[in-house]
């Protein structure tokens, strides 16, 4: 090889190299490479508006909520007043997104209404990237998209397009305006209250949309719900901070089941009167707006909520809820304004009967003044009607006074209660009282505040009751037995159960009832049944419907001799013990029903022959 | 023979030598477009999701573009890459955000400067561009995010019949802030007048994009603090609002001596 080829090979490869080396330096210095660009603040409302209206003389001279912040001359905001800010705000972000939809190809004339719901959209945008907080209603809004988007998630079935969840949250979008004052400003801490109570009220109506396919709510209902059920909320914020604190507190155990119970009203409503307007805002605002006044004025141990519960306090607001969509005028003045005292009388009222029997503290006596309340208010035409000068409220609390009085004789000194009644739960002992109260509805005359019949029946059942030291029998044989002594109580005024409340034991219904359960409990022993008892459960409980089914009819007799029942009962497990073949217990009820009415008419207890015939009759 | 051998070694020494400073330069061209590929990926991915580890992360890579820019700057021929690595340091800490590294935005943007200068007509153009605007944009990020003068001006309310003592040390604020602004904008303004813009489409486009927006900026802040003057002037007709804040001051505010170039509009 020749040495100089060699050497000029070196040398090429080195030129080569070095070129190389050097358009690659080149190659990285010149590529195209990455610039940021400039990041400032999008700017206030405020700014962002005075550069659009700026840009854009257009919209700014013809869009009304634009031109009066626009001073064309100077090309500069007139007012930088928030009202109207996020007036002409929100119609920019709707004028951007017109001309996004018809940059997209979509005809001007149908984007107006997707122009909206898109600058809805950019609110949230513009929102986070804000450190301040945004307007009251672009919070709404915010917060109605947010839920919105969270039950997407969890139900997409109830939020496609057209959707009756979509519908909803229309509809509240629509009416939310109204937990807005005129006065903006003055809103203040009340926008993040009234945002959250907002959102529990709209979860709660997807909530009940989501359980129920075929629920579809009205513009009109959600109108009123949200004037007359969350407004009172919001509003009864109180100003100081310490009173806000337990407001907040409360507000947040209760306004969710609050909303619940509304929108379940709503519901129930809706399905059952197609058509029917649901209810009257004022009424349904009268009565929350007692409610949450009486827990912001009752704080500490003198709440109602320290009486009836959360739960229970619930419960009476669902209560009121009712009578309010079944009975608006209730709640209403002559001049048609809204009468929250009403209600709040009735809360305080009862919260300060019950106070005195712990065994209706909590959700029983909740539920108790509740089930008056409703048969007050149902009744309340036929009520007024009897006294119009009566107010509603005061014959319901007479009631609350009249039952819970009538109990007391079933009471013990350490306030627990006696007899029957000590095996009662609270469901049960509703469910006794729910009996009479179902009488007493549908005879509304045994209702009023002098007249204390209701008193009577339950003071005279009470009594009975606590006569049945040995549980002769269930708590449900019991609550037979109270709704058959009802009917015929309310059928037989002041008959079976006498008016006298001072001392219900006289009372005819109480004495006979009392002589059963004595002869039956000395079949009973300490140790449990004796050999061959007859009388107990529910043969004992038949024997007592009979009496007091008799009662009703001729009682001459029993009134002179009220020891005739005892004396025939006597006789009848006499025979049946005597005679164990020919008597079982429905043989001796079929001859005590045979002939009780006959013994209470005229004294005489049936002959062996009589009683031979009747148990082969 | 012998003379051949000697002018082998020679050469071979000298191949051993080129070699080497051609792999040097392979070298630090690969770690420029590996850096610059390191920024363009936090900026564009790793920034967007996590600010503080991208800020971490954009001053580690601004202070290894500064040591290689600071090594290369001295070398001849060398210049070009420097001046890249300063472009690439002054990126990572204007975008940082960092108030610690303000000092070291200001050494690396004076110093790719000063090497642009050096270059007249042969300095490159994006870069060199580039090192001159990174201050002011820097400076009116700082000036708009720091003050949070979108912020002042809201919280500045006269139409409530109420001027706090507070809401008129924050208008003394706003003005002291938009000053600094209106110098920044200027310097911006000013940058539009360099001819490399004229012919250079992307620089052009990048220019015109970020002083348009600075514009738009310090204008429609400025105004509003203009119309915050006129509704305090209209609620407390006998009052001064400051004796150095005057409608009359505010308005010349407004007031800029550039204007945006021609090839922007």
């Amino acid at each position: 090889m020749d040495p100089t080829l060699l050497i000029f090979g070196i040398q090429a490869t080195l030129r080569a190299a070095q070129a190389g080396a050097d358009l690659y330096g080149e190659h990285a210095r010149d590529r195209k490479v990455f610039l940021p660009n400039l990041e400032l603040p999008i700017g206030s409302r405020s700014i962002q508006l005075q550069q659009f209206l700026n840009d854009n003389p257009q919209p700014a001279s013809s869009v009304p909520g634009l031109s009066k912040i626009w001073d064309a001359e100077n090309k500069e905001l007139t007012t930088t007043k928030p009202e109207l800010i996020d007036e002409a705000y929100a119609l920019m972000l709707q004028h951007h997104a017109k001309l996004k939809l018809i940059s997209g190809g979509r005809d001007e004339n149908d984007v107006t209404h997707e122009a909206k719901m898109l600058a809805a959209g950019r609110m949230v945008e513009q929102w986070r990237e804000e450190r301040r907080p945004p307007s009251a209603i672009i919070r709404l809004t915010l917060t109605l998209t947010d839920i919105g988007l969270e039950f997407v998630q969890s139900n997409p079935s109830i939020l496609g397009v057209g959707s009756r969840g979509e519908k909803l949250i229309v509809a509240f979008a629509k009416n939310m305006s109204d937990l807005i004052p005129d006065d903006v400003a003055a809103f203040g801490p009340r926008t993040d209250f009234a945002d959250r109570v907002l959102g529990i009220f709209l979860r709660s109506g997807l909530g009940t949309i989501a359980s129920n396919a075929s629920i579809v709510f009205k513009d009109e209902d959600i109108a009123k719900l949200l004037q007359g059920v969350t407004k009172p909320i919001v509003d009864a914020l109180p100003e100081s901070i310490a009173e806000q604190i337990h407001y907040r507190d409360l507000v947040d155990a209760l306004a969710g089941p609050s909303a619940e119970a509304a929108f379940k009203l709503l519901a129930e409503n809706t399905e059952t009167y197609l058509g029917k307007d649901f209810a009257n805002d004022k009424a349904l605002g009268a009565v929350t707006y007692a409610l949450f006044e009486e827990i912001k004025a009752t704080a500490g141990a003198g709440s109602i909520v320290n009486v009836f519960t959360e739960q229970g306090v619930v419960r009476l607001y669902q209560a009121g809820l009712v009578v309010a969509v079944e009975r608006p005028g209730l709640f209403l003045g002559d001049d048609d304004s809204p009468k929250a005292e009403l209600f709040r009388d009735l809360l305080s009222g009862a919260a300060n009967t019950l106070r005195n029997y712990p065994r209706f503290n909590g959700p029983a006596g909740a539920s108790l003044t509740a089930m008056l309340l409703e048969v007050v208010g149902q009744n309340a035409s036929a009520l007024l009607k009897l006294d119009p000068d009566d107010p509603w409220e005061n014959v319901a609390m007479a009631l609350l006074e009249q039952v819970t009085d009538g109990l007391a004789e079933a009471f013990d000194n350490d306030g627990s209660l006696n007899g029957a009644l000590k095996s009662f739960n609270d469901g049960q002992l509703l469910e006794l009282l729910r009996v009479i109260m179902e009488q007493v509805a549908q005879t509304p005359g045994m209702l009023g505040i002098e007249r204390s019949e209701v008193q009577a029946i339950v003071a005279g059942i009470a009594e009975a009751m606590a006569a049945d030291d040995n549980l002769l029998l269930s708590p449900d044989e019991w609550i037979k037995i109270a709704g058959v002594a009802a009917q015929k109580a309310a059928a037989n005024p002041g008959r079976l159960f006498g008016l006298s409340a001072g001392d219900p034991g006289d009372a005819l219904a109480v004495t006979v009832i009392q002589a059963v359960l004595k002869v039956a409990g000395k079949a009973w022993t300490a140790d449990g049944r004796s050999d061959r008892p007859l009388l107990f459960g529910q043969s004992l409980a038949s024997a007592i419907e009979a009496v007091i089914e008799a009662l009703a009819g001729n009682v001459t007799a029993i009134v002179g001799q009220q020891d005739l029942v005892d004396q025939f009962l006597n006789n009848l497990l006499a025979k049946a013990s005597a005679d164990p073949e020919k008597f079982g217990s429905e043989g001796m009820l079929k001859v005590f029903r045979a002939f009780i009415g006959k013994v209470l008419a005229i004294g005489t207890l049936p002959t062996d022959k009589e009683i031979d015939d009747a148990l082969v009759a | 023979m012998k003379k051949f051998t000697y002018l082998f070694i020679n050469s071979f020494l000298v191949f051993l030598l080129v070699s080497c400073a051609s792999v040097e330069d392979v070298r630090r061209s690969t770690d420029l477009i590996r850096t610059d590929n390191e920024l363009t990926r936090i900026l564009e991915e790793d920034r967007p999701v996590n600010k503080f580890d991208a800020e971490v992360d954009l001053i580690t890579l601004a202070d290894h573009a500064k040591s290689e820019a600071d090594e290369l700057k001295g070398a001849q021929g060398k210049i070009p890459d420097a001046i890249a690595y300063y472009r690439i340091a002054s990126t990572a800490y204007w975008r940082s955000g960092n108030i610690n590294v303000v000092n070291a935005l200001f050494e690396v943007s004076n110093s790719g400067t000063d090497l642009c200068n050096n270059l007249g007509d042969k300095a490159p153009d994006r870069d060199c561009l580039f090192l001159r605007l990174v201050i002011p944009f820097a400076g009116l990020e700082a000036d708009a995010k720091d003050k949070g003068l979108s912020g002042l001006l809201d919280s500045v309310n006269f139409n409530d019949d109420n001027d706090t003592k507070q809401e008129i040390g924050t208008m003394r604020i706003i003005k002291d802030s938009l000053i600094k602004a209106k110098s920044l904008v200027e310097k911006i303004l000013v940058v539009g007048k360099d001819d490399r813009l004229l012919s250079h489409s992307g620089m052009q486009k990048y220019y015109c994009f970020n002083a348009q927006k600075a514009l738009d900026y310090y204008n429609s802040t400025t105004t509003v603090f203009v119309v915050k003057i006129k509704e305090f002037n209209d609620k407390f007709p006998n009052k001064s609002l400051a004796p150095e804040i005057t409608l009359k001051e505010a308005r010349a505010l407004r007031i800029l001596e550039k204007e945006i170039p021609s090839f922007c509009k």
